[in-house]
């Protein structure tokens, strides 16, 4: 495969010959109250005839927007290309995308290039069947009449692997599974045999195991077609499975500690939106990276092999290659010193490994209701008989896919949900038996960190509010100076300026936004935190350093986490224990013949199948499941990549 | 869906007692002698015996406990539906209407709703007369206003921020900020005073002189001209308000990922507008639908009162005065059967356009 650019100076590839879409120094400038936001600043790169080309970056930094670029989807009103210019060769000669009159771009736009999205829960409009999707996109680009556009929808569904796809032409989208989605979006791009199939992160709202199985797809499909495809990722070791070739983008703001001058002010050149940093082949990028960014991006993403005791950030990468040093990404052991790092370890806790809490029998189960009187009929089986011992001061990890039951376990040992079965021992008390009243001041000790830091605060309280809250609730601290004292002392506890605390939670970054979440649930000063896939919505730079702030307040409060994820090296990463849950619905496919009968007759709910401390797990799984799961996992290692892919392509 | 429809009807039954008491509170509440009242509007100034008036009271049952009272108001409403007067004794509501539809010719199905108290009329007599006038305006003007609204809030939200856009956002507040009373009168002073235009009549809703003997379309176009400017003034509010609704419906829909998809996808302008963007906006404006329905028939008072019509704002309005307790516990019975009725069509409707809607069926 030849490389479709090569290195004027490092991070700017240069344009060879005619290839398939070349983008020369495109700039796309958003228009926001506060002023022109440079979101892509000056790229410069190039897709050829059938291949396949990765953009990796955190975002802001533009690599979606130069998706959109391509395709000119920004609204008017929100932003422009300003500068720059997007040469498509599709039928031999060059049209300049940038400058058409957008009423023309519809010839392009599904009919020579295609595009999926991040998001299949919401790409497909709910109210039309997905054959009427598929269809309509063959009958918008061809002169097939709707007879011929349903009967090649069929093929495509076939093509991209669904099962009964008479079936599912008749279903709507809610109908499907988010990975089933995301087939059909494929089958919807590749309605009109496009040239080009931009993938703006098709995976990362996607299982594991779902998100093996479209990689693989892709692939396949590109490679049978010979089809381009521009592939859009966060994740390096998502960018490995699929391309052989990789752009690094950063946003500019990222780099103005690098750029910035000995006299502390910004020099000229870091004032710069969403460009490329980096650009070489796959293995290049990862054996041998240049830039700090790419290497703090490498080593940031826990890997199964990652020892370290805390985890370098990108920022890290960038502060030593200021001062001259050269830090190895690839390095399992390496150790950053950071401020705020703690000083003291939980094993010196009093009570560390004392069972902290108890699960006995746990079943969780809602209600199917139907008829008049709403009787149930079935019980949604979430949790499904789970016993489990949390030790204080540890960190139990679990994961399993969507829909095993593992938010709902999270929920019920703090009773937020109420098990129809088991108890829930906390210190020797079964939580199960406690009235409402009872488990109030029981609460303070038992707290939860969501998912997503935009949701779960509350817009129209202050930060001071938000902190300040649960402490009124459950009394602590004598008067409101000693509770602001304290909300000041967790402000920057948790890494944030205490001159925050008068601002509203619109004003933060996700990032930041964690990071109040976890002050306020440190704020009622609880011994036990459900992590509910906490970290699992951050950028992977971010990801590093609220887990690193999470793992400092384990160390110096001796808090015991339930840490749910569906990210199986996070998950390696941080736990003690690892408990992997799953249900006979999800596990059916693994077996065959009448091994696979009996877990469909046995319809068991989400229970654990193993459990395990980490190395051993990873190790040796034992479980189907387990190996089914660890396999999907990407690698993030050009041997490992280059392997899989070889037996892939046989 | 079926079960879903009879567990909601079944939910109207205590909801009806719940409004229908509610109702007779508020009126035990105000503390008003119909009795008195009456005599009072009737005899203008003239004496009448204490004697009589005790008998009226007993007439009325207004010397029995409160409990009574309402329940022989209400026993009104639901019993002739319920129970058979005849000699067979007690059967199921739909069978004796079958049965004696079927098999007394000389009997029709009557519903007894009693007499109202100020003329002594049949409820049913006053109802008939006043209710489809009522029903017609309303239904006219919901979809008028809809159906201008629609367009409207489509041509707002894709235009957003437009000066076609500002000029359309400025005269709907400001329609919407007229009070009806005015709009009427307004109307009438320029369309059908004479000052200055006389396109339109000054009252009713038909003509007085030789209706009866107007054929079919005669009458349909008699009744549409007279009904013009009360049509109108009905729709400005509701129209203006579901125009506002279209177009944050219609702005929330455009900014989803699955309109991106459709552009994406290779569709003009237009058919993402008209084929994807609109039936999802749709949705949140139907359930108006439902809610619209009682204010609309609330604000027929004061346009058949401008307007000179006699629906139901104008015989509510007299009952209310007195208070002419059958009367009124008839008519909010009614207004709330409408309102429960439409919100359940809406919800139906919900589930019509919305495939993700579903009303209890099973997996």
């Amino acid at each position: 495969m030849s490389q479709p650019g090569t290195f004027i100076h490092p991070g700017v590839p240069r344009i060879d010959g005619e290839p398939l879409l070349s983008i020369d120094d495109l700039q796309t400038y958003f228009h926001t109250d506060e002023g022109e936001v440079k979101a892509v600043d000056g790229v410069t790169l190039a897709v050829e005839e059938g291949k396949t080309l990765g953009i990796v970056g955190e975002s802001g930094s533009g690599k979606s927007v130069t998706a959109f670029s391509i395709m000119r989807l920004i609204p008017e009103e929100q932003g422009r290309i300003v500068g720059g210019h997007i040469t498509w060769r599709g039928k031999g000669e060059a049209v300049g995308l940038e400058s058409i009159p957008i009423e023309q771009m519809p010839r392009y736009r599904g009919a020579e290039i295609a595009m999926i999205f991040q998001e299949p829960m919401t790409s497909l409009n709910p109210v039309f069947k997905c054959g009427w999707q598929i269809a309509e996109a063959i009958t918008q680009h061809t002169d097939a009449g709707w007879d011929e556009a349903r009967r090649r929808a069929i093929e495509l569904l076939t093509e991209v692997g669904i099962d009964k796809p008479e079936k599912r032409m008749n279903q709507y989208p809610h109908e499907l599974s988010g990975g089933m989605k995301q087939r059909v979006m494929i089958a919807m791009a590749l309605a009109c045999d496009p040239r080009l199939l931009i993938c703006d992160e098709p995976t990362t709202a996607l299982d594991v195991t779902i998100q093996q199985q479209i990689l693989d797809l892709i692939g396949k499909l590109q490679r049978e077609r010979n089809m381009a495809v521009l592939f859009i990722t966060h994740d390096l070791g998502v960018v490995a499975e699929i391309t052989d070739f990789v752009v690094v983008m950063c946003p500019g703001e990222t780099l103005r500690l690098l750029d910035s001058g000995d006299d502390g002010k910004d020099s000229a050149g870091f004032d710069r939106g969403g460009h490329i940093v980096e650009f070489g082949s796959v293995t290049d990028i990862f054996n041998n990276p240049q830039h700090p960014y790419t290497k703090g991006l490498i080593a940031c993403r826990p890997t199964l092999k990652t020892c370290s005791k805390r985890l370098p950030t990108i920022s890290d990468f960038i502060q030593a290659e200021k001062q001259g040093m050269t830090l190895d990404p690839t390095d399992p052991y390496l150790e950053i010193d950071y401020p705020g790092r703690a000083t003291v370890s939980r094993e010196e806790m009093r009570g560390f490994g004392e069972p902290l809490i108890e699960l006995k029998g746990i079943r969780t189960w809602f209600p199917i209701q139907s008829g008049i009187w709403q009787r149930a009929i079935d019980w949604d089986r979430a949790v499904d008989d789970v016993d489990l011992t949390i030790p204080r001061g540890r960190t139990v990890g679990l994961v399993g896919e969507s829909g095993c039951g593992k938010t709902t376990l999270g929920r019920t040992i703090l009773q937020l949900v109420r098990p129809r079965e088991g108890q829930v021992f906390f210190e020797g008390r079964d939580l199960t038996t406690l009235s409402r009243k009872e488990l109030r001041p029981l609460r303070r000790r038992l707290q939860i960190i969501f998912q997503d830091p935009y949701s779960s605060l509350n817009p129209r309280l202050t930060v001071e509010d938000t902190l300040v809250e649960p402490m009124t609730l459950h009394g602590l601290y004598e008067n409101t100076q000693g509770r602001r004292d304290r909300a000041v002392w967790l402000m920057e506890r948790v890494g944030l300026k205490a001159d925050h605390l008068y601002r509203y939670p619109h004003e933060f970054s996700g990032g930041q936004r964690q990071r109040i979440c976890i002050a306020r649930t440190l704020a009622s000063e609880p011994e036990f935190i459900v992590c509910d896939e906490s970290v699992s919505a951050l950028d992977v730079s971010i990801q590093a350093e609220v887990i690193n702030l999470l793992l400092d307040l384990q160390d110096e409060m001796g808090l015991t986490y339930l840490f749910i994820t569906h990210d199986l090296s996070v998950v390696k990463y941080v736990s003690d224990v690892v408990v992997v849950m799953s249900s006979s619905r999800v596990m059916a496919d693994l077996y065959e013949g009448e091994e696979r009968e009996r877990i469909v007759q046995e319809a068991r709910g989400g229970h654990i199948v193993e459990m395990k401390p980490p190395d051993e797990l990873y190790r040796n799984p034992e479980h189907p499941y387990t190996r089914k799961l660890l396999a999907a996992i990407p690698a993030g290692d050009p041997q490992q990549i280059r392997r899989r892919r070889k037996a892939a392509e046989a | 869906m079926w079960q879903y429809i009879i567990r909601r009807l079944l939910l109207m039954v205590p909801t009806f007692f719940g409004i229908t008491f509610a109702c007779f509170l508020v009126l035990r509440m105000a503390d008003v002698d119909p009795v008195a009242t009456q005599m009072e509007m009737g005899l203008q100034g003239g004496q009448v015996s204490q004697e009589a008036m005790e008998h009226l009271r007993k007439l009325y049952h207004l010397d029995r406990p409160w409990y009574e009272q309402y329940a022989r108001l209400v026993g009104r409403l639901t019993v002739p539906l319920c129970m058979d007067y005849s000699e067979e004794g007690i059967s199921v509501a739909g069978w004796r209407l079958f049965s004696r539809m079927a098999c007394d010719e000389g009997a029709r199905l009557t519903l007894d709703l009693g007499t109202s108290w100020r003329d002594g009329r049949p409820i049913v007599e006053i109802v008939g007369e006043a209710l489809p006038i009522t029903v017609l305006l309303a239904t006219l003007s919901l979809l008028i206003a809809y159906f201008i609204a629609i367009p409207l809030g489509i041509y707002s939200a894709v235009r957003q921020y437009t000066v076609g856009d500002q000029i359309t956002t400025v005269i709907v507040f400001m329609l919407y900020s007229l009070p009806r009373f005015w709009i009427g009168t307004m109307l009438l002073i320029f369309f059908a005073g004479g000052h200055y235009l006389e396109w339109f009549p000054l009252q009713g809703w038909h003509s007085f002189e030789g209706f009866d003997e107007m054929s079919l379309g005669e009458r349909i176009s008699d009744v549409a001209w007279h009904i013009v400017l009360p049509v109108v003034t009905l729709t400005f509010n509701a129209f203006a308000a579901l125009s506002r609704y279209m177009r944050t419906g219609m702005l929330e829909v455009i900014r989803q990922d699955y309109i991106r998809t459709a552009r994406a996808k290779g569709l003009s302008e237009h058919m993402v507008v008209f084929k994807h963007a609109l039936r999802n906006s749709l949705i949140p404006i139907i359930t108006m639908l439902g809610l619209l329905l009682p204010f609309v028939v609330s604000g027929s008072v004061v346009v058949e009162f401008i307007f000179g019509i006699r629906g139901m704002g104008g015989v509510a309005l007299e009952a209310i005065r007195l208070p002419d307790y059958p009367l009124v516990i008839t008519i909010v019975a009614f207004v709330s059967l409408l309102t429960m009725v439409g919100i359940l069509l809406s919800d139906i409707m919900y589930g019509v356009v919305d495939p993700r809607i579903s009303y209890g069926k099973e997996q």
